[in-house]
């Protein structure tokens, strides 16, 4: 009567440690850590770098303060080589999801666009089970591939200008000074930053919002409670606004289209000792 | 009520020579607590007697159902057409083989993915008819129950634009099952069995996070939380090596 | 020439009996494939909810259970309609078939101790489970038990059984050929040699050879068109055998009614509704049950609850509907809380299906066809009367396990008992058999099949098969239902004979070989006709009441003339079938009072010894092949005075 379980012998379920499946396991689990971490670890820097750049909004002082700061202990010098270093790990790995042919990137959105009527459960009221429209988080997916090939492209040209300011400094120049990135900003370059922007702020806001779900998702976290996807929308939707307005702002004063607005703020502070 | 609903279905039998896919529509008066199944149905007494779709408990819970409503991957016979606007329009479900119309071959995916994972209790202990049961907590039973409740419909994967690109990717109802038998203490799999089984890129790694498999599994399994459990299993796991 | 596959066992059908008893063949290294209409875990046996029934008597309203008292339940449950001696062995290993699924994976719901509040009739009670059982398999209340002992996973049961089953299945390598129809036995001189199969794919007509043929096709309910049952189950099993024209089919008039099927979809919803405090009204909204059974109410059994239902409407009290007569069921005193709870299942099949609120509004319900105590007539070990190497088990079969009433939870545990108990004479009578891959005489069937096929493609200006397949339908749910009159039944005897004419005539339209369901349907039709003038007929004779076979003008039991079993054959298929009747078995407890049901009872002529010397004898002249143990060998006899 008892049935055999006798089929699959010893040999298939001993492994041992270095056994091929093994290895290829691992090395999954690695490129998916990689690229998780390098990406939040961007989007943290994008955080970091925002504060800096922002500072220009309490006026150019602060601005050349934080920079020389920086520079000085030749933080800015490591964190450069660090950022590039990051930044094409990160696109490395995690482009590995995007699929090669054409065909198979077409199939994708298509199908972003077919499917509809997710019920969404997370973020609706039992009035209906059916609500029609797109499946957002696929799109946004497409929309997160998107941006990250603008990002790879107006990022390299941006970190290439940067880098060259950092390395006159270390070779003597004048670095990186709220004079020369308001020229630049002003004589044009504006349009590539609100486009890098953009993309940086929807590409990491996405991401971390990604990331959230893909592994804490159910979990109960102190003060947050059951973390959930409706929580992890909401966070990743108030840091995408936020970020987008600080940095539109820090934009516009750099280009010379509003005075700092929290220069008096500061100089009041300070009490006009700088 | 009163409302005459009209279909859009998509039609091909791949069986029949020179025949090519395309949409035809049929009209129907819609009657109280009409749903899709009984819409289909009488559509093929009455209209298109050669209609192919599937059903067979219509009652939501043997999982042959799911077709593409209005674009939405479902189950046929537990939508209403009251829910729906006036113009349904059904597809089969895209990934699986097309068998003519709406039918598709979910059967075949499904055997082949309850064997990739090997979905059956891994024991090296024979079944002793004359005594007791093993004990197990209440709540583990329901743990395992909460997973075991897909029907394999097949609807997370024919919403998830990954496993429509790459093939070999479990998708959710692979995931899900392996969190099934992950949770049971009677499999005796060990840590590096799971680790080689789902530690990769057909595994847990193939997901990219689309959610479109939460969003529509009618029977509302917590499938996002099955895989997050399962990455933070599997980090744990390596990390203790 | 057609494609012949051999193997050693061919089970056809992928529930839980078929698959089980596959596995029983497969571990002892015999070649199984498996046929079926829809993948495996689409089968019906994944819609049983409540759960299966075994003695394990962990659970504190289970305490003292033994095989014995669920022997009782089963036999007074079957109007003693069944074979006791099948029971024993039935009731014997039903805990061993529970502990073995839940050695391969079955989540079952298991006892946690402490006190806990439950509804009983309706009221809050509080009882206080077994410390030391804590971690066993627990049980729930059934109706007809004089215990719990319904064993349960939450309220998908028959889903996690079969799933686990499947997993067995793929773990044993079985091939699975799935969208494949068995149209017709292979036999020859009283031998089953495999059978004539259709794929539903491309339409392709093959022959399967095998040593041992094995029928495990479920219910027939679907004849009745108006079924709680899969769609699938129109009776393509138990025609197999009737086809043969040599096996019986047993009690096919023994048509269980469940009280609360939802209209218009036919789905089942639970006894519990009833159970918790749910109320039937009637057109007028009036609580009619109280008028007929001032006792009992609501929760008189199922086939009393059906009738009285079936009788209001009769008087006009029905509710119409554009999907015919019904009553109406009312929760909506029980609270959501409840509701959205503990018959959260019954909520989300009122949203989803009928797009009900039952916090709000009445559920519409009629008494629905429920399932099929007949079929295919097999001695002890599953063998069919007068073929040998043909097997049926499950549903499909009359293993005569319950009479002429199942109780719930008894028939998923069937199937996996007698998978486990049949299976294994299966896999014992294919190890000595040796395989007869007659080619002529699979070309021989096949050609007969393909002819037919041919001729419903070119009859012209025939019959519709779905305007058929209704009027059989219709005629049944009419006439043969819970209350049956003679003068109905002889209507619907007659008109059913003339559609057994028409269904040769029967015209498809659409002329494509490969998955066209008009053709899958037209090629059932006969089957359907035919088995349900056998439904028709086995009642109009039965000139008694049993079980849940209601006469109105014959309302006894009558154990005198009728303590007997059906069987019907069918041996030329031009000319009316053959009924004859054979002693239910060996009787051990002399039938007496059920208990509830009410009725009258004639008592049995002679006396049980009388009775029971007769059985071997009638038995096999009727053409039971000799099972492999001598009959009786399980039974202890008369263990059961030991409970009374
Ligand atoms: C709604 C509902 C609820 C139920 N609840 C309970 C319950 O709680 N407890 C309980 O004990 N019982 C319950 N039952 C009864 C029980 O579910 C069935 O009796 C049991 O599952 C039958 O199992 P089976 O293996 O015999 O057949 P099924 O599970 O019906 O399987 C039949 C198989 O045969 C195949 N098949 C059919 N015809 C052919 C053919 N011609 N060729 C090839 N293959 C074929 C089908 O594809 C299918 O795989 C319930 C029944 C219903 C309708
Ligand atoms: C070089 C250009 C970049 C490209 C091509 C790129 C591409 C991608 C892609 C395709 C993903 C999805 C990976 C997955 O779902 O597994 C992703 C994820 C992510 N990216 Fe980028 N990215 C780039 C730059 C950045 C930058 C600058 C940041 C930070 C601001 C960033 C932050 C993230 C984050 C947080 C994730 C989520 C990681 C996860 O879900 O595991 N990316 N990136
Ligand atoms: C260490 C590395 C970096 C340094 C020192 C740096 C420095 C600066 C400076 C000085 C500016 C002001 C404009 C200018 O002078 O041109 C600026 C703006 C900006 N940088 Fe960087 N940057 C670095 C890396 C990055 C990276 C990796 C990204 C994203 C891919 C990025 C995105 C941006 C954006 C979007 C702006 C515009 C800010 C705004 O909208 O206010 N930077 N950065
Ligand atoms: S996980 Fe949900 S959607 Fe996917 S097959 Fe199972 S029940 Fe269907
Ligand atoms: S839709 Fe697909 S990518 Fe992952 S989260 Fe669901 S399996
Ligand atoms: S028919 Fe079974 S789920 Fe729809």
């Amino acid at each position: 009567m008892p049935i055999n379980t006798e089929l699959y012998p010893e040999e298939e379920t001993h492994h041992n440690q270095a056994s091929d499946a093994y290895q290829k396991a691992k090395k999954a689990l690695r490129d998916e850590r990689i690229s998780g971490f390098t990406g939040v670890f961007l989007a943290l820097f994008m955080w970091g770098h925002m504060l800096f750049v922002s500072s220009i909004l309490t006026g150019e002082q602060t601005f050349n303060f934080i920079a020389d700061l920086f520079e000085h202990t030749w933080l800015a010098q490591i964190t450069i080589i660090l950022i590039t270093i990051v930044f094409f790990v990160h696109f490395v790995t995690a482009s590995r999801k995007i699929p090669r042919g054409l065909r198979d990137r077409k199939k994708i959105i298509k199908l972003g666009k077919s499917i509809k009527g997710s019920k969404n459960r997370w973020n609706q009221e039992i009035t209906s089970d059916i609500r029609l429209r797109n499946h957002s988080e696929t799109i946004l997916w497409i929309w997160q591939v998107r941006s990250g090939m603008a990002i790879l492209i107006l990022g390299s040209i941006h970190l290439f200008i940067v880098g060259t300011d950092i390395l006159q400094r270390s070779l003597g120049g004048a670095g990186i000074t709220a004079l020369e990135s308001t020229g630049r900003v002003g004589s044009g370059l504006w349009l590539l930053y609100v486009a890098l922007l953009i993309c940086v702020e929807f590409h990491a806001g996405v991401g971390l919002y990604r990331f959230a779900v893909k592994w804490w998702i159910g979990k109960q976290l102190p003060l947050v409670g059951k973390v959930t996807r409706r929580k992890t929308h909401l966070v990743e939707q108030f840091i995408l606004i936020f970020f987008i307005i600080i940095g539109i702002v820090t934009l516009a004063v750099l280009a010379g289209l509003i005075d700092p607005p929290l220069e008096s703020l500061m100089a009041d502070v300070l009490g006009n000792s700088i | 009520m009163g409302r005459t609903l009209t279909f859009k279905i998509f039609r091909y039998n791949p069986n029949k020579d020179n025949d090519s896919p395309q949409v035809e529509s049929y009209q129907m008066e819609e009657t109280q607590r009409l749903n899709v199944f009984t819409a289909l149905n009488t559509l093929r007494e009455t209209q298109a007697s050669d209609l192919m779709f599937d059903f067979v408990c219509r009652a939501g819970i043997c999982g042959s159902c799911g077709m593409m409503i209005n674009g939405r991957p479902t189950l046929a016979c537990r939508t209403l057409t009251s829910d729906l606007p006036e113009t349904i329009e059904l597809y089969p479900l895209p990934f699986f083989k097309l068998l003519g119309d709406l039918s598709v071959d979910t059967g075949i995916w499904f055997r082949e993915m309850a064997e990739k994972v090997e979905s059956w209790i891994h024991t090296q202990e024979e079944f002793d008819p004359q005594a007791t049961e093993e004990r197990m907590d209440n709540d583990i039973a329901n743990k395992i129950y909460e997973a075991e409740r897909c029907i394999e419909c097949g609807c997370c994967l024919a919403g998830c634009a990954t496993v429509q690109v790459y093939p070999d990717f479990l998708g959710a109802a692979g995931l899900n099952r392996i969190g099934r038998l992950m949770n049971d203490p009677r499999d005796q799999r060990g840590d590096q069995e799971w680790f080689e089984l789902v530690s990769t890129e057909s595994g847990v790694f193939g997901c990219i996070g689309m959610m479109a498999c939460d969003d529509v599994c009618p029977k509302d399994l917590p499938l996002l939380e099955v895989f997050s459990y399962i990455r933070r299993k599997l980090s744990k796991i390596e990390l203790s090596k | 020439m057609s494609k012949i596959i051999t193997t050693d066992v061919l089970v056809i059908g992928a529930g839980l009996a078929g698959e089980r008893a596959a596995i029983a063949s497969a571990s002892k290294g015999l070649n199984v494939i498996i046929l079926s209409l829809v993948p495996p875990r689409r089968s019906h046996s994944s819609a049983a909810q409540g759960g299966m029934q075994a003695s394990l008597g962990n659970s504190a309203k289970g305490k003292g259970d033994n095989p014995t008292i669920h022997w009782l339940d089963t036999v007074k449950g079957s109007d003693w309609g069944a074979d006791q001696e099948v029971v024993r062995i039935f009731a014997d290993n039903a805990p061993i078939a529970m502990r073995e699924m839940a050695h391969y994976g079955v989540p079952w719901n298991r006892v946690e101790g402490g006190p806990r509040d439950v509804y009983i009739k309706g009221k809050k009670t509080t009882i206080v489970e077994d410390d030391e059982k804590e971690g066993l398999i627990t049980a729930r209340d059934f109706g007809g038990t004089a215990k719990w002992r319904t064993c349960y996973t939450a309220d998908g049961t028959g889903h996690t059984v079969l799933y686990t089953m499947d997993n067995l299945v793929v773990q044993h390598g079985i091939t699975v050929h799935d969208r494949m129809e068995a149209i017709r036995l292979i036999h020859h001189d009283g031998k089953c040699l495999g059978a004539v199969v259709r794929s539903l794919r491309d339409g392709e007509i093959m022959a399967y050879m095998s040593k041992s043929t094995v029928i495990a096709t479920g219910g027939y309910g679907r004849i009745y068109g108006e079924s709680t049952n899969a769609i699938i189950n129109e009776g393509s099993g138990s025609w197999l055998a009737l086809q043969t024209g040599v096996v019986p089919l047993a009690n096919m008039e023994a048509v269980q009614f469940h009280p609360t099927g939802i209209v218009p979809t036919d789905i089942l919803v639970t006894e519990g509704c009833r159970g918790d405090g749910g109320l039937l009204l009637d057109v007028d909204e009036y609580r009619f049950m109280p008028d007929y059974e001032p006792e009992k109410q609501e929760l008189a059994s199922r086939d009393v609850v059906s009738r009285r239902m079936k009788e209001h409407m009769l008087k006009g009290k029905g509710v119409q509907s554009p999907y015919g007569e019904h009553l109406w069921l009312d929760l909506r005193h029980l609270g959501e809380e409840h509701l959205k709870t503990k018959l959260r299942e019954v909520y989300d099949i009122c949203m989803h299906f009928i797009g009900v609120n039952p916090i709000k509004e009445f559920i519409p319900v009629r008494p629905t066809q429920h399932y099929s105590m007949g079929g295919i007539r097999v001695n002890k070990d599953g063998h069919a009367y007068n073929m040998e190497g043909l097997f049926a088990l499950g549903e499909v079969s009359c293993w005569d396990l319950h009479g002429f009433n199942r109780l719930g939870g008894n028939s998923l545990a069937e199937t996996v008992v007698a998978g486990m108990v049949v299976g294994e004479k299966i896999a014992k009578y294919a190890s000595k058999a040796s395989l007869v891959a007659d080619v002529g005489l699979a070309e021989e069937f096949t050609k007969t099949e393909k002819d037919k096929i041919a001729r419903l493609f070119n009859n012209r200006n025939g019959e519709n098969v779905y305007k058929l397949r209704n009027e059989i339908a219709s005629l049944l749910t009419t006439h043969v239902h819970i209350f049956r009159f003679g003068e109905g039944l002889e209507k619907a005897v007659d008109c059913l004979k003339n559609i057994v004419k028409r269904t040769e005539n029967v015209q498809v339209k659409t002329k494509v070989l490969g998955m066209n369901p008009e053709l899958s349907s037209a090629l059932r039709l006969e089957g359907m006709a035919k088995q349900a003038l056998l439904i028709a007929e086995g009642a109009l004779r039965r000139t008694e009441s049993r079980g849940a076979h209601s006469r109105e003008d014959y309302p006894d039991r009558d154990d005198a003339n009728w303590l007997s079993r059906t069987l019907a054959r069918w041996p030329d298929p031009k000319e009316d079938p053959i009924f004859t009747y054979e002693p239910v078995g060996v009787l051990d407890l002399p039938p007496g009072d059920r208990g509830y049901g009410g009725g009258q009872q004639i008592s049995i002529k002679e006396t049980i010894e009388e009775y029971n010397a007769n059985v071997d004898i009638v038995q096999k002249a009727e053409g039971r092949l000799d099972p492999s143990e001598p009959t009786g060998s399980r039974l202890p006899k008369e263990r059961w005075k030991e409970v009374q």
